[in-house]
C-alpha cells in the first residue's frame, strides 16, 4: 500500500514494465534492487503501462526518477539518461510501450497541465527481447545493476538536498 | 452522384482506407477497409501484438498464483482478471464466500470501472467528438476538463489502492477473499470523496450528451451477465436480447473461438448467431432496471432510453456507469461491516472451475482444470476484446457504405472513432491498431 508518510519524502522512483514480457521487466527489476536497500524517504512505485498513474502520483515539489525499458535499435543493455526538464526525448526513435497513454504521453500532458515535478529524470535501458516470458537477457540484467547503483546515488544526493531545504 | 441506402452519394470507383497505427486504443493493431464501386469488399481489424500465451504459462502453476499472473495480462483491468480467476477457482473447490467479502470485491470492481471509464471517456474518446487528435491537444484548450477526468480517475485509483494493496496490479486479492480487509473508518473517508466524485460523474453525463453523434444504429445482440438483484459485476448468468440464457459453466458449449489469418487474436462467435456485442452498451441495455435511481436520472437527462443501439453513444453509457459505480461504492461502504476473517479457508481439490465477470470492456471468461494438489492442468481465458472483434468488423461493413461521400480523412476519422467506441484492449485480446481504407 502506498504510504502517505513516505509520499511526503518527495523522492519518487517509478519502475515501468511487465514481469512477464522478458526485458520489459527491467524497470521493475531495478525497483526490486532499490527495495532491498531500504532507502528511507524514497517512494518506490511499480507502473505496468498506465502512464497517467505517474502524473497522478507526483506533485510539483517532488523529485521523480523513472526507469523503463526501451527499444531504439541500440545494443541490448545500453543505458540512456535523460533530464526531462532540460532535454526532449527523441520520441520517434524510442518505442516505449504498446499502451495508449504511455509515460511519454503522460509527461507531455503534465507539461500542458503545468503539473511537472521539480526534477524529472529518466533512465532507459535498451531491451533485447520483449516477447512473452519471465527471463531477462544477461546484458540487460547487467545494465539493471548499474542503473540501480546510479539511482541510489541520486536518491542519496536528493535526501541531502531535501534535509538542507 | 447516385442513391445508396436512401442517401445521395458521390460515385466512388474504388478506394482503400488504411490506418497503420490506430491511436488511443490499448495495444497495437490496425484497420483495413477496401471499397470498390461504392461497396465495401473487405474489412480487416488486425491485431499485431503477439499472442501472450498466458494460458500455457499457467499450466503447472499452483491455483493461488492465477490471480496475480493473470492480473498482469492488462495494465488497465487487472481487477477483472483477478476477479474472474478467483471466482473460477472458488467454483472448482466449492467455496462460498461471505457477504462482506463479496461486497468488498464489488467495491474493488467499482474502483476499476471508475479508473477505466474515466480514462476512456476523457482521455481517449472525448477528443474524437471535440475534434482533437488526443487528450494532450485537448488539454491545451481545456485543461480544466482534462483535470476533471484525472480527478475522477484518481478516486478509482484510491479504491483499488485501499482494497487491492496498490493501485496497479493489486496484490491483496486471493482465492477465498483478501489478505487484509479495511476497517470501516478507512472506507468512510473514501465515501466522503466519492460523494463529490459522483457529482462530477453526473456532470460528465450532461457534458458528453451534448456531443454530436453520427446517425448509425445496428440490430445488436447484446451479451452480458445478469444478476436477479444487481447491476452485474461478479456474478450471474449469461443472457442476451436474442434468447441466450445460460449458466457460466455452459459458456464453451455455445461460444467458440476461431483463428483468422489477419489477426493474432482469436475471434469469438456464438454458434448460430450473428456477431455479438459485449461491454457497457450490452450491460446497460440488458440491465437498465438494475441501475440506481441517480443513474436513471442521469440517463433521462442525457435523453437516453433503455434501448440504445447507437455505438457512438457508448460514451454516454460509460458516463452513466461512472455515476452508478460511484453510487454503488457509497452504498457498499455505508453497509459495510468488517468481517472477522479476511478470507474463508480454501481446500483445493481436483475439478473444473468456471468464472465470468464484467470487466470495464465486457465479459471476461476464465476456466481452469485443477488436479488434486491444486495445480493448474489447463486454463482458458477469453477477454472482451476477442469477443467484440467480429462485431467491430460488422459495424464497419455497415457504417462505411452510408458515409462514402465523406473525404478520406473524415471517413478514416469516423472509422477509427467507431473502433474506439468499443474501448478495445488489444493488449488483452492477444492478444491490437494500424488502419487502412482502400478505394483503389
Amino acid at each position: 500500500m502506498l504510504d502517505s508518510a513516505l509520499h511526503n519524502g518527495k523522492i519518487i522512483v517509478f519502475g515501468v514494465g511487465n514481469f512477464y514480457r522478458s526485458d520489459d521487466a527491467v524497470g521493475l527489476i531495478v525497483l526490486e534492487k532499490l527495495r532491498s536497500q531500504n532507502l528511507r524517504g524514497v517512494l518506490l512505485i511499480e507502473i505496468v503501462g498506465d502512464g497517467l498513474s505517474l502524473i497522478q502520483e507526483w506533485t510539483e515539489r517532488d523529485k521523480v526518477i523513472i526507469i523503463d525499458a526501451v527499444s531504439s535499435g541500440s545494443s541490448p543493455g545500453t543505458i540512456f539518461r535523460f533530464d526531462l526538464l532540460k532535454q526532449q526525448i527523441p520520441n520517434k526513435k524510442f518505442h516505449f510501450s504498446s499502451h495508449t497513454f504511455d509515460i511519454i504521453s503522460a509527461i507531455e500532458l503534465a507539461v500542458q497541465l503545468k503539473k511537472l515535478p521539480s526534477e524529472l529524470r529518466l533512465f532507459a535501458i535498451e531491451g533485447k527481447s520483449f516477447g512473452f516470458g519471465s527471463v531477462i537477457s544477461p546484458e540487460v540484467f547487467e545494465a539493471s545493476k548499474i542503473v540501480a547503483h546510479d539511482v541510489m546515488d541520486l536518491c542519496k544526493a536528493h535526501q541531502i538536498t531535501i534535509k538542507s531545504e | 452522384m447516385q442513391m445508396l441506402f436512401g442517401r445521395r452519394v458521390k460515385y466512388v470507383k474504388s478506394k482503400t482506407i488504411k490506418v497503420n497505427y490506430l491511436s488511443r486504443v490499448e495495444g497495437e493493431g490496425s484497420l483495413y477497409i477496401k471499397i470498390k464501386e461504392n461497396s465495401v469488399t473487405d474489412v480487416k481489424f488486425k491485431i499485431f501484438e503477439p499472442p501472450r500465451f498466458f494460458e500455457a504459462f499457467l499450466r503447472g502453476r499452483s491455483f493461488d498464483e492465477a490471480p496475480d499472473i493473470t492480473s498482469r495480462i492488462c495494465g488497465i483491468c487487472p481487477v477483472a482478471y483477478q476477479m474472474s480467476s478467483v471466482h473460477a477457482m472458488e467454483n472448482a473447490f466449492g467455496i462460498k464466500i461471505n457477504e462482506q467479502i463479496r461486497a468488498l470485491r464489488r467495491l474493488l470492481y467499482c474502483g476499476e470501472w471508475i479508473e477505466s471509464h474515466a480514462l476512456h471517456v476523457y482521455m481517449l474518446h472525448a477528443p474524437d467528438f471535440l475534434g482533437y487528435d488526443d487528450a494532450i491537444q485537448l488539454a491545451k484548450d481545456y485543461p480544466d476538463i482534462v483535470q476533471q477526468g484525472l480527478q475522477l480517475k484518481k478516486i478509482g485509483n484510491e479504491i483499488v489502492t485501499l482494497l487491492g494493496g496498490r493501485e496497479i496490479h493489486p496484490i491483496n486479492v486471493r482465492v477465498g477473499g483478501f489478505y487484509k480487509v479495511p476497517a470501516k473508518r478507512q472506507l468512510l473517508e473514501l465515501a466522503e470523496k466519492l460523494k463529490k466524485t459522483r457529482d462530477t460523474a453526473f456532470q460528465t453525463v450532461k457534458w458528453v450528451s451534448t456531443f454530436t453523434f453520427p446517425d448509425f444504429e445496428e440490430d445488436y445482440e447484446f451479451v452480458s451477465i445478469s444478476h436477479p438483484d444487481e447491476y452485474p459485476f461478479n456474478e450471474g448468468d449469461l443472457i442476451s436480447n436474442k434468447g441466450l440464457n445460460i449458466s457460466i459453466d455452459k459458456y464453451e458449449n455455445l461460444f467458440v473461438e476461431e483463428h483468422v489469418s489477419h489477426s493474432n487474436a482469436l475471434h469469438s462467435y456464438l454458434k448460430g448467431h450473428d456477431p455479438y456485442l459485449v461491454g457497457p452498451l450490452a450491460r446497460y441495455n440488458l440491465n437498465y432496471d438494475k441501475l440506481s435511481p441517480l443513474a436513471h436520472e442521469a440517463a433521462k437527462i442525457a435523453g437516453l432510453t433503455k434501448g440504445c443501439f447507437n455505438p457512438f453513444k457508448s460514451i454516454i453509457v460509460r458516463s452513466i456507469e461512472l455515476v452508478y459505480a460511484c453510487d454503488e461504492s457509497i452504498r457498499i461502504i455505508e453497509n459495510y461491516e468488517m468481517p472477522d476473517k479476511p478470507a474463508v479457508d480454501v481446500h483445493p481439490r481436483a475439478g473444473i472451475g468456471y468464472g465470468c465477470t464484467e470487466a470495464p470492456r465486457g465479459i471476461l471468461y476464465h476456466r481452469y482444470n485443477i488436479d488434486d494438489n491444486g495445480m493448474i492442468l489447463n486454463a482458458k481465458i477469453v477477454p472482451p476484446t476477442s469477443q467484440n472483434q467480429k462485431r467491430i468488423e460488422k459495424d464497419l461493413w455497415n457504417f462505411v457504405p452510408g458515409h462514402l461521400n465523406l473525404e478520406n480523412d473524415k471517413l478514416t476519422w469516423h472509422c477509427e472513432q467507431l473502433v474506439r467506441n468499443y474501448d478495445p484492449c488489444i493488449s488483452c485480446a492477444t492478444h491490437f491498431l494500424k488502419f487502412e481504407i482502400d478505394r483503389s
